[in-house]
């Protein structure tokens, strides 16, 4: 723990340079214009930043990465609030009361308890990240073939489960059809070349961040240009800085939706969005007005934006531990971590344990950065917002197109962006949801080598799996999230929950009618 | 997508997964189990691409009951339909912003050199997406102006930071 702690201190005291303060705010900064602006996503920044990141150091280029992913975060609350249209999917809660409350006029207010809000669930998701993920990458030191191949089946299904809550059904579709393009090129055990159909392009592999950027970003440029015009609401920013007494009403909805925010995003490929949607619904059925969520509720406004910060923590606590990420743009960052020859997984605490306490320094200083920015230049930068989709969006497609390219100076590289932008598109036609995909894409590798690995050992013994207690537990897991999913155990479920809670009220009834009786007599 | 065509979709989404589940399974058993080279039988490569297309195939078995189910089957196909979709403002807006990225994706980048390809592409694609037929011609000149400025300035800096900044061969 101490260790720990002057780990931290030393990234910390070590990034005081002018460069990399000026790095902090200049990435915090486009970061919020990237979450603000529709169409724009945090996984789109992170991934085009990745490419004009390239060639710099990797403690640098990180830092610049975390800026751009908690600043996009929370930008996404501007325009949820202001035009009621969530900049990032993680912002889609925010505009339920953010929304009514600049209708009413309170727009400032609502950005300032929004920008509050985001800070102090930063600073619970740095805190879990700095406390939990070497908990996790220690215990994770024992997981072996078997259960990193039930790990990356949890992580599919549980993730396909979340992100479709209507019709898992799609998002588990979604996922194994991630899991199978991981499969396509080189495999990694005999450097067999599967599905290639004799092209030398496809014989390397879909690289994760042409295929994140056509899926995030080409996508969100199609459906943008599709839907309807977005009108900004005229209203006047007053104060926006919130005073003491409005945030600190809020101490309880702030601590839930924080420890929630960050549980949900240290799940594999849930993410920011599940989060603010879980935390909300946890507010308002805790609330003492639940009445007045979705009317503009500072408390709803509070509780969404707390949740999707914090697990912008929260998601770096697989990527680091397990290397696997809790979200989509914990998954480019993942991915670019591996462009700077950093490692994580569970060796990290063994080979690179500052890493980890760098990381969580990274956090501090773009939660700070958003603090600082989130609060000043309100009024200047809402004009970004008027600048019409008509000159942005194919500016935004240039990019795409030189992003994807940059990386490998490869023109397949812009194909595959533009075939997986389709396919993202019409996915989300469909319903079917896109992070299953991406989630898929990055834990087939893990699940193709891992299962064959646990083959070997076993000697073909599958039940092996159920020996092993991690692994049993992990398999247990993922049966249990696709069983709850059907309508006869939800049945029963219910069956079982009201005969329990009738039976228990029954009991109660009679106690209470006894005791009347005995003070009668 | 409107809900109630959402089983109308789901129905040949569920035709097109089995058919491509089945081609994941021809494939894998297809491939070389490497008895040559004397690996370990359980290492074959087509044996997890074998196992996810029986998943993917068993998923989309279960998408096509369910569509039968809420008689996703009744597809109503007509041209008039068809027609109707293609009309509407948001399916015109949808095609020409799909053929233009692909014409400058597929098209120009690489054929041309990327500064004059990125200036035409953001120029016809802000003219094409601001043209208004009802507006007077001074407003129609202005509008030409400012796609022209916008696109040689877009086009200039992308060029220039990735060429000099970022040291990209650009394509």
């Amino acid at each position: 723990m101490i260790e720990g702690l002057s780990m931290f201190m030393e990234a910390l005291v070590g990034f005081f340079k002018p460069m990399t303060i000026f790095n902090v705010l200049w990435a915090t900064q486009l970061g919020i214009i990237v979450g603000m602006l529709p169409g724009l996503t945090a996984t789109m920044g992170i991934a085009l930043l990745t490419t004009l990141t390239f060639k710099m150091a990797a403690s640098d280029a990180v830092l610049i990465l975390i800026c751009m992913y908690v600043g996009a975060i929370y930008g996404g609350s501007r325009s949820a609030i202001l035009l009621n249209i969530p900049g990032t999917p993680a912002n889609a809660a925010t505009a339920l009361d953010g929304h009514p409350l600049a209708r009413s006029g309170n727009a400032g207010r609502a950005i300032g308890i929004g920008t509050t809000g985001s800070f102090l669930g930063s600073i619970i998701g740095l805190f879990c990240l700095a406390i939990f993920t070497p908990i996790i990458g220690n215990f994770a030191l024992n997981f072996q073939s078997f259960e990193f191949f039930t790990l990356a089946i949890f992580g599919v299904v549980i993730c396909g489960n979340l992100t479709a809550p209507k019709d898992p059904l799609k998002g588990w579709i979604s996922g194994f059809l991630g899991l199978f393009v991981a499969m396509i090129g080189m495999e990694g055990i005999h450097a067999y070349v599967r599905f290639s159909f004799g092209s030398v392009d496809l014989a390397g592999g879909i690289d994760l961040i042409p295929a994140m950027v056509g899926v995030f970003g080409f996508s969100e440029i199609i459906s943008v240009m599709k839907n309807e015009k977005l009108e900004v609401i005229k209203t006047e920013i007053t104060r926006v800085i919130p005073r003491f007494k409005e945030v600190i009403l809020h101490w309880k909805t702030i601590i839930r939706s924080g420890i929630i925010g960050v549980f949900i995003g240290a799940i594999p490929g849930v993410g920011e969005d599940i989060a603010a949607w879980v935390s909300y619904d946890f507010a308002k059925n805790a609330s003492k007005e639940p009445e007045k969520y979705g009317k503009g509720s500072y408390e709803g406004l509070i509780s969404a934006e707390t949740g999707n910060n914090a697990a912008c923590g929260g998601t770096i606590i697989p990527v680091l531990s397990l290397a696997i990420p809790g979200s989509a743009p914990a998954a480019v960052l993942l991915a670019a971590m591996f462009i700077h020859n950093v490692r994580p997984g569970p060796l990290i605490m063994l080979e690179n344990p500052e890493f980890v306490f760098q990381t969580v320094a990274m956090v501090l200083l773009a939660t700070i950065g958003m603090f600082i920015l989130g609060l000043s230049m309100v009024r200047w930068l809402v004009k970004v917002l008027e600048v019409p989709r008509e000159k942005l969006m194919p500016i935004v497609f240039v990019l795409c197109v030189i992003g994807a390219y940059a990386i490998h100076s490869r023109r397949f590289e812009i194909s595959v962006m533009v075939v997986f932008g389709l396919i993202g598109f019409i996915m989300k036609e469909m319903d079917y949801p896109v992070a299953p995909m991406v989630l898929g894409i990055i834990l087939g590798d893990i699940l193709d080598k891992n299962l064959r690995r646990a083959m070997v050992i076993s000697e073909g013994n599958i039940f092996m799996l159920f020996t092993r207690p991690i692994s049993l537990v992990i398999f247990l897991l993922t049966v249990l999230t696709i069983v709850s999913k059907m309508r006869w155990f939800r049945g029963t479920w219910v069956a079982v929950k009201s005969a329990v809670i009738g039976v228990i009220t029954e009991k109660k009834m009679k106690e209470k009618i006894e005791e009347k009786r005995k003070d009668t007599d | 997508m409107q809900e109630r065509d959402m089983p109308k979709a789901d129905l040949v989404t569920s035709i097109v997964l089995i058919a491509f589940a089945v081609g994941v399974v021809w494939m894998s058993i297809e491939m070389p189990r490497l008895e040559h080279r004397n690996i370990n039988p359980w290492t074959v490569p087509g044996l997890v691409p074998g196992i996810l297309g029986v998943i993917i195939g068993f998923l989309g078995l279960i998408l096509l009951f369910r569509s039968i189910k809420q008689k996703g089957y009744a597809l109503e196909l007509t041209g008039e339909k068809f027609i109707t979709w293609v009309k509407k403002p948001a399916s015109k807006r949808l095609w020409l912003t799909v053929l233009l990225t692909l014409a400058y994706a597929w098209g120009l980048i690489g054929r041309v050199p990327y500064l004059l390809a990125t200036f035409l592409f953001i120029f016809a694609f802000i003219i094409i997406f601001e043209y208004n037929r009802g507006e007077n011609k001074k407003k129609k000149v202005k509008r030409v102006v400012i796609a022209f400025i916008t696109a040689g300035l877009a086009a200039g800096i992308v060029s220039a930071v990735f060429r000099y900044a970022f040291l990209v061969r650009l394509p």
